[in-house]
């Protein structure tokens, strides 16, 4: 009905003169209506100075020749509202639009239609899939989604490119404003590149952040690191080491609460565990937990809740992988000094 | 006297009558109404009657799409209306005539 070939002042005044008898049944004005863009296209493609009327007068000429009650007889405060509201948005549109800068401005707004017919189908597919609980996600997972979301977005423009009765196009204005709101909320929800920096800057200077990249904890060879036992230059084992990386993060093999094993079934198989355990951090002269503190200390836990120890356990020495190491060449060679030093470290 | 004030009264006659001759869309009633000397005959006065008449019987209608531009919506008489158009043609004749023979009366 809407051929690309008639001058929007038309389509706008015939859309004008259906509001005006919106009280009317829809039938009854579709058949009072049908063929007037036609007509009008006639009259004033013949004299081209001709104004168009006001709609309003347009359509109480309509009624009453027609022979069909005028509005007051049957309006409602709701309806003279909805009326009301209509006469103030046709006025507004031909104030802006006499000028002709907004006129054109309108006029591009009126031609970004189906870019929003398609923003339309995709919150109907948010709110669809929201029902159903089948995504959470801005774009479709799957085929079966992306179906979906095609039959959502064909839906829309089919209810944008045709024309609907009065009480259709109520319902439409409410779902129009829904989906503002739908598109809006879920749009608002989606991080920005700034959020997942500053998420990614607050992960990365976390209190106890894990080392290593196999799933964020320390590995070596594929096996995860649980614990560290250093040996100082004679190769006799120390504790109570603070460990630190090259930006002065806390190096830490587990989480604070991480649980492990504290006896295992066999020493092949660290799978089988027979005792849990949980890791003991270590309190500083500050009064804050360290857990970057080696080798590290673990006390009995449950099965049930490994990282809670069990009431009244203390907390043991892992054993160590070696009693001593090889010295280093250099403490070898100064033997006296090195020994003098170890006795002291001791 | 305002010639739209007596035109009310004489609207579907006077339609009738042109639709009788041949079919016509809204706009081209209009015309043929303006053609005969009908000036004042308002568009949507005539869009109204054409479907008064219509729900009344005394017209038929018929949609032509067009290839260029939104489809027109033709109106064609009834028997109904071929009835309808003699009756008031008759209401016309002698309310005309008694009309001029007042008028020519308080002339002479």
């Amino acid at each position: 009905m809407n051929a690309p070939t008639l001058p929007a002042e038309i389509t706008a005044f015939a859309a004008a003169v259906r509001a005006a008898l919106a009280d009317l049944p829809p039938e009854e004005v579709e058949e009072l209506t049908e063929g007037l863009e036609a007509d009008l296209a006639e009259a004033y493609a013949e004299d081209l100075a001709r104004e168009l009327p006001d709609p309003d007068g347009y359509a109480a000429e309509l009624r009453r020749a027609a022979g069909l009650p005028s509005p007051e007889r049957r309006s409602d405060p709701l309806r003279r509202t909805a009326e009301d509201l209509r006469s103030r948005l046709r006025d507004l549109n031909l104030s802006l639009r006499s000028s002709p800068a907004m006129d054109a401005v309108l006029d591009f707004l009126v031609s970004l239609r189906p870019a929003w017919w398609l923003v339309r189908g995709w919150a109907a597919y948010q709110i669809v899939g929201v029902l159903f609980g089948v995504t959470g996600d801005l774009m479709p997972g799957s085929l079966v989604l992306w179906v979906l979301l095609g039959v959502m977005v064909a839906g829309s423009v089919v209810v944008g490119l045709r024309g609907w009765p009065a009480w259709m196009r109520g319902l439409i204005v409410a779902g129009n404003a829904f989906a503002v709101i739908v598109t809006l909320s879920v749009l608002s929800q989606v991080p920005t590149r700034a959020d997942l920096d500053a998420a990614w800057f607050e992960s990365s200077t976390a209190e106890m952040p894990y080392v290593g990249d196999a799933g964020g904890l320390m590995t070596t060879d594929g096996r995860q690191v649980t614990n560290i036992f250093a040996y100082d230059a004679t190769g006799a084992p120390v504790s109570g080491v603070q460990l630190f990386d090259q930006d002065g993060r806390p190096l830490t093999t587990s989480a604070p609460g991480g649980d492990g094993c504290l006896v295992e079934f066999g020493p092949d198989d660290a799978d089988a565990c027979t005792v849990p355990g949980a890791w003991v951090p270590v309190v500083l002269e500050t009064g804050a937990t360290a857990w970057n503190v080696y080798p590290m200390r673990m006390v009995e836990s449950t099965l049930d809740d490994p990282t809670q120890p069990v009431a009244g356990a203390e907390p043991q020495d892992r054993p160590a992988p070696y009693l001593k190491v090889p010295a280093l060449m250099s403490a070898v060679e100064d033997a006296p000094k090195a020994g003098k030093k170890s006795e002291k470290n001791r | 006297m305002d010639a739209t004030q007596l035109l009310k009264g004489v609207l579907d006659v006077a339609v009738l009558a042109v639709v009788h001759d041949e079919d016509g869309y809204g706009y081209d009633v209009v015309r043929r109404l303006r053609a005969a000397g009908l000036n004042e005959v308002g568009d949507a006065s005539v869009y109204g009657t054409l479907r008064r008449l219509y729900s009344a019987g005394a017209l038929t209608s018929y949609v032509v799409p067009s290839e260029e531009g939104p489809h027109r919506k033709y109106y064609g008489i009834t028997p109904q209306g071929r009835t309808m158009l003699a009756e008031q043609r008759k209401t016309w004749a002698d309310f005309a005539r008694t009309m001029d023979r007042l008028l020519e009366g308080v002339a002479s």
